[in-house]
């Protein structure tokens, strides 16, 4: 990996979704997750009003830098900027990069990409990492089509510079597979809000994806 | 780029929000470069061709790292010192692909880097001729200005005090001669120090200004490159906002008619 990577080290990336946790309060499960090796994650409600989701944020951002890992914001910069978030998760519908850079300085930018070209342009305009997928079915991404698979995973990783996460049904078993096509780590939903012990998934996602968590 | 064009900065045809232009140079490396030129909000980043790596593939290049795609690229001719050496630079850096912007610096003398400017102007005449946007750095002397200007540059870039020593604008009265005379965008470039020098620029009416050790050279430059953002956006508005003029004696703030007894 390039040097630019080593300014984004980051591995387990967790989608949050309150409604996905089989009734756990959302900030213990992802802390559950943070022990076990979550080291980033993307605050994604977006049916919460935005006053709860600012207080929700501030919690997250002192949660997650307590574990050394980087909250970003989905879609929203004014919420990113006001609680003081590592960065923003561009939706694809979502700002300019080239705009949300104007707004966020150096903060982190990592866009969400369905399409190899997406994923080049993003690159291009300057993202500092990249998500990609559906690369396996999952009911939470079916809306975005038919799963991508590992070629075009490959491809993606191949053509851009920056980090590539995957997404979409990743899971345990998947993991290493999704690693030796070139992804920097994956992001996740259910695999870790859905767990009986998230800790634990979140740990044995990290020691399939060849990084597992040394100490915290 | 559509946010924010109210008061857009005009150079070269080419119109820019950000009124900070940054130099590449003296970075601990590439990464540290990148986040202070985001940091900055800077759109237009200035190049030493001749140090720092952007045409061999077999190095770290400083272009993958801040991406023609997204910034103006501007090569300089830093380390010249006739004209000659700065006209061939300058077509190295086009051949290289880099566009046809040059920011021309041809220097007269090793310890003040101060330019010469009977060279820069002969540089000046061929590469406007040859077809490049040049963007001269010279001296703050309002005749220098007006030649370069003449011969076809597309701004004219007065120091504010020599490369690097941080001095802030010395001569706010020839920066004020040559805002008055220019017809072409005035950039200062040069010898601003911490973010006051910056605003000060502004709030003369200067265009833009240039700057690469000031944030560089910073015990912390990404903080200092957001520092010197706000303060040309701060300078630029004080600028537009129209101060208050300077007295010698007190005007009071209210008035004194119908005091209370």
């Amino acid at each position: 990996m390039r040097v630019m990577a080593e300014r984004v080290p980051l591995h387990l990336y967790l989608v949050t979704d309150r409604h996905q946790t089989h009734g756990r309060p959302l900030l213990e499960v992802v802390e559950a997750g943070l022990r076990g090796g979550v080291d980033a994650v993307q605050l994604r409600e977006k049916d919460l009003p935005t006053d709860e989701l600012t207080s929700l944020a501030l919690v997250l951002v002192r949660l997650c830098r307590r574990y050394g890992a980087r909250l970003l914001i989905n879609d929203r910069i004014d919420v990113a900027l006001a609680v003081g978030a590592d960065g923003v998760h561009l939706p694809v519908n979502s700002f300019a990069i080239a705009d949300a850079r104007y707004l966020l300085g150096d903060r982190l930018i990592a866009a969400s990409t369905h399409h190899p070209h997406e994923a080049y342009a993003a690159a291009q305009a300057g993202a500092d990492f990249l998500v990609f997928g559906p690369v396996f079915d999952t009911p939470t991404k079916r809306t975005f089509g038919a799963p991508r698979g590992l070629a075009q995973l490959a491809e993606v990783t191949i053509g851009v510079e920056i980090p590539v996460l995957a997404i979409g049904g990743v899971t345990a078993d998947t993991a290493a597979t999704v690693r030796d096509c070139g992804a920097a780590g994956i992001a996740v939903v259910a695999a870790i809000l859905r767990a009986a012990d998230p800790r634990v998934a979140a740990a044995r996602l990290r020691t399939q994806l060849g990084v597992p968590l040394t100490s915290r | 780029m559509t946010i924010d064009m109210t008061d857009p900065f005009e150079l070269a045809g080419k119109r820019f929000r950000s009124r900070l232009i940054v130099g590449t140079g003296k970075y601990r490396d590439f990464t540290e470069t990148t986040h202070a030129v985001e940091a900055s909000g800077a759109e237009i980043v200035t190049v030493a061709v001749r140090r720092v790596n952007i045409t061999d593939p077999g190095k770290e290049n400083l272009l993958d790292f801040l991406k023609p795609s997204r910034y103006t690229i501007l090569p300089n001719t830093a380390g010249c010192y006739t004209a000659d050496d700065a006209v061939r630079t300058a077509r190295l850096a086009r051949e290289a692909g880099v566009g046809n912007w040059v920011k021309l610096e041809v220097i007269g003398d090793q310890k003040t880097l101060f330019p010469d400017v009977p060279a820069t102007l002969e540089a000046a005449r061929v590469l406007v001729r040859e077809g490049f946007v040049v963007l001269p750095y010279i001296n703050d002397d309002p005749i220098a200005a007006k030649k370069l200007e003449e011969v076809g540059c597309a701004a004219v870039m007065p120091l504010a005090a020599p490369i690097g020593s941080g001095l802030g604008i010395r001569n706010p009265y020839n920066v004020r001669i040559i805002l008055e005379q220019s017809r072409v965008p005035v950039i200062v470039d040069a010898g601003v120090g911490t973010a006051s020098d910056a605003a000060v620029a502004m709030e003369l009416g200067c265009d833009a200004v240039l700057m690469n050790t000031a944030i560089a050279g910073a015990k912390d430059p990404v903080l200092m490159a957001q520092a010197m953002r706000q303060a040309v956006e701060a300078g630029r508005n004080a600028f537009r906002a129209g101060r208050i003029p300077r007295k010698l004696y007190a005007t009071a703030s209210s008035p004194l008619d119908g005091v209370l007894e």
